[in-house]
């Protein structure tokens, strides 16, 4: 469960998140909906622990971040532009990054990165792919170690069909693994066809919830 | 044919302007005056105020040779530490303000923004004045403030070589000019400086052609400066060191047509390579 | 012992870390070959080859208290101040890059913001220790190429040419002047540097390192702690230089002060 309550956070003067009051359960995909600059990816990065709010709290399984945990446990991320190594290749990147926890092994890795539809055996460096294969690699960072937390931010950019689909189905697979899932989005159809509930953003405020009642049809609760 | 050519310098005028109001109008360019104004702005408080006091001894007539501006000023005070770290890292301040912008520029895309609508050339070309001026002027305005803060409090006593109280000596250069006309000397001094401030800062910019992080093509410039300094230190040739030459008291004794021709080679050099980054044609973010 | 999340953040900063560094520590052997090559060039004065610790006593020796006197010139020595530059080069820029580039990865996989700035001060120091080892080992290499491995120092060649009377100083000591204080002094300089990267940025953090240290040259202060590694103003080179003691409690204090004072920062630093 992820708790958010009277979260707030100012940046250089400006309010970017006002009174985020927020509950999360696991094994629902949650969208985020908004205008550029509408506090997305700043909810995100809270989450993550990544900022601390001037006021309210982030609480993830009963431990507060900032508190009684830095980071969430488990989480896994594509924030932005997804950030690589640019001289290493995609499976060195996410072996690198893989250590760290030492969870997963090389062949799951591999694994994930045939899912994402990228070549394992692809030597080319990071910097040389197109924008394209940037994502899906993100996207193979995010969903590698089978996180708790997913936090996707645009993740359809630059994505095709294909990518689209392959997307759709990793959300499905993560949601019956009980995983709880953020997914940032601007465009309103996309993210109607995969989210639980969606929360529409303006100006750092949640301005309305909406919950899916069937297909893509949402009633709005606030 | 001519109304193309109109356009074109039109353009190029207009790329001049917008590039020189970025590298001016830039809170980069103000920290690096700032930390150029704090190292000489220490060196005021540290000599010169000091320095003040003893002014008034020496109107009285107890002997020896009055305090100068031009042996109190941060340009010939070689004692203090405060000389020494400005030419220390006389790099890096000039790269500071500008020098990283084609990088930064490249790396987020905003270049193809600008390749549009202009020339790659042209838009070297008032890069490279943008990164000249604003580099030559973050290291010798600091300089200039120091000599004028020190002639509002030092009387400006000619020089007197017998007093063997500056810095020049006979063997220096544009010794005659100091102690004749000790201002045309340090003016023609600040145009030394302002022109290699330019090129170390033409170095920077070229650098991050090559560099994958900007932060590297800030140090680069003065990585080569300290090494030669180092090098040529250990030699003979040690009056040869960018470190030793650039400074006002000429701890060494300075060559001029070595300055010249120096100062023309790396020009060239900055020419060649711009020329080089000139005829690309990719845009390889 | 240590759980595999901190080994796997240690040994991530400690491989790419060092691998991303590797040609500025290949830069930053100048001041070694210099020093090999200065030192061989002075020695033809002398009867006998220089052992081990002559390199390393003309690397450190520095300057003795400086006193400001018009006239006189004021000189960074520049030997000295090439490795002072060359460490402040390796650390530089690596922290920040790496945070604002792929950070966000390796920071939420090592859950712990205290355990991420640890892990980079801990690259610091091993930078540092690394940097030394080769360094050591280029003048070692000198020294089997003469043919001389000696860990004696040269009473004359070191009065000489060092102005060091090393007959007043024991074989432990003089390990400890020319390899462990310079270390530690260096390791201290760096982790400054490294707080000071990211509260400011690494090109203003480098120019306050470079400054503090030319200042440290110029006043020997106990304030000015950037100069603790110069020979000649240890107690062995000059009556009332600093002493043994006073240096490392000196360094670990300041060693410290930048490990706490950078992780009360980055603890409430956001990143974005």
């Amino acid at each position: 469960m992820i708790i958010l309550k009277n979260l707030n956070k100012e940046l250089n003067g400006n309010a970017v998140l006002t009174d985020i009051n927020l509950k999360l359960s696991k094994g629902k995909v949650y969208g985020l909906q908004g205008k550029n600059g509408s506090g997305k990816t700043m909810l995100m990065r809270a989450v993550c622990g990544l900022i601390k709010p001037n006021s309210g709290y982030v609480e993830i399984d009963g431990k507060r971040l900032g508190k009684e945990s830095a980071f969430p446990e488990s989480v896994g991320c594509l924030i932005e532009n997804p950030a690589f190594v640019p001289y290493y290749s995609g499976l060195k990147n996410l072996q690198i990054l893989a250590d760290i926890k030492g969870r997963i092994d090389r062949k799951d890795i591999c694994l994930m990165m045939e899912r994402v539809g990228l070549d394992p055996g692809e030597k080319k460096p990071f910097r040389k792919y197109s924008l394209g294969m940037k994502q899906r690699l993100g996207i193979a960072c995010a969903f590698m170690e089978e996180p708790d937390i997913i936090l996707l931010d645009e993740p359809f950019n630059a994505l095709d069909t294909e990518g689209v689909e392959m997307l759709k189905n990793l959300l499905g697979e993560a949601k019956e693994k009980e995983a709880a899932i953020i997914v940032a989005c601007h465009d309103k159809e996309e993210l109607e066809l995969i989210a639980d509930e969606i929360f529409v953003m303006e100006n750092g405020k949640i301005m309305e919830q909406k919950i899916r009642k069937e297909g893509t049809c949402y009633e709005g609760i606030s | 044919m001519n109304l193309k050519l109109l356009k074109l310098d039109n353009k190029m005028n207009q790329m001049i302007r917008i590039e020189l109001k970025r590298a001016f109008c830039n809170v980069r360019f103000l920290y690096s005056i700032l930390v150029g104004l704090l190292i000489a702005g220490s060196q005021i408080f540290t000599w010169v105020i000091p320095a003040m006091e003893k002014v008034e001894y020496y109107l009285l007539g107890k002997g020896e040779y009055p305090i100068s501006v031009f042996n109190t000023w941060i340009g010939a005070s070689g004692h203090t530490y405060q000389l020494t770290l400005y030419f220390i890292i006389l790099p890096v301040i000039s790269c500071l303000p500008f020098s990283d912008s084609c990088f930064i520029e490249r790396e987020s895309g905003y270049q193809a923004h600008i390749l549009t609508r202009v020339n790659r050339n042209a838009y070297l070309f008032s890069k490279s004045i943008a990164v000249y001026l604003s580099g030559g002027c973050a290291v010798v305005l600091p300089l200039i403030v120091n000599l004028y803060v020190t002639m509002m409090a030092i009387p400006s006593v000619i020089p007197e070589a017998s007093s063997r109280t500056f810095p020049i000596f006979e063997h220096s250069m544009w010794s005659g000019i100091f102690y004749t006309h000790p201002y045309v000397y340090l003016v023609g001094y600040f145009v030394i400086i302002f022109s290699y401030a330019g090129l170390f800062s033409l170095f920077g910019m070229i650098s991050s052609f090559y560099v994958r992080n900007r932060f590297v093509s800030l140090v680069i410039p003065f990585i080569v400066y300290t090494l030669v300094n180092f090098v040529l230190g250990y030699t003979e040739y040690y009056k040869y060191s960018p470190e030793l030459f650039l400074r006002p008291d000429q701890p060494a004794g300075a060559v001029f047509s070595f300055i010249v021709i120096f100062y023309i080679l790396g020009l060239l050099i900055c020419r060649i390579f711009l020329f080089r980054e000139g005829k690309k044609y990719d845009l390889y973010v | 012992m240590w759980s595999s999340t901190r080994r796997g953040i240690i040994k991530y900063d400690l491989c790419q870390g060092l691998r991303a560094n590797m040609w500025k520590f290949l830069a930053g052997t100048v001041p070694f070959f210099g020093v090999v090559m200065i030192v061989q060039e002075r020695s033809v004065l002398f009867s006998t080859e220089p052992s081990f610790f002559e390199y390393f006593i003309y690397l450190f020796k520095g300057i003795k208290n400086y006193t400001p006197v018009p006239g006189q010139q004021f000189e960074v020595p520049i030997l000295w101040m090439i490795v002072q530059v060359s460490m402040a080069l390796i650390i530089y820029d690596y922290p920040v890059v790496n945070l604002e580039k792929y950070g966000i990865q390796t920071i939420i996989r090592a859950k712990s913001r205290a355990l991420w700035w640890f892990s980079k001060c801990i690259w610091a120091a091993a930078s540092v220790v690394l940097y030394y080892a080769v360094g050591i080992l280029i003048i070692l290499g000198a020294c089997m190429l003469t043919g001389k491995i000696s860990f004696i120092a040269d009473q004359e060649w070191n009065m000489v040419m060092n102005e060091l009377d090393v007959s007043l100083i024991t074989h432990e000591q003089l390990w400890l002047i020319c390899i462990c204080i310079p270390l530690m002094s260096s390791i201290a300089l760096s982790l400054l540097q490294l707080t000071g990267s990211f509260v400011l940025s690494p090109v203003y953090s480098f120019l306050l390192l470079l400054s503090y240290i030319v200042i440290s040259v110029y006043y020997n202060h106990s304030c000015f702690m950037g100069a603790n590694s110069m020979i000649l103003r240890s107690e062995f080179a000059m009556p009332g230089g600093n002493t043994l003691s006073g240096i490392v409690i000196t360094n670990i204090i300041v060693m410290c002060a930048a490990v706490f004072g950078g992780y009360i920062y980055f603890r409430r630093h956001d990143i974005y």
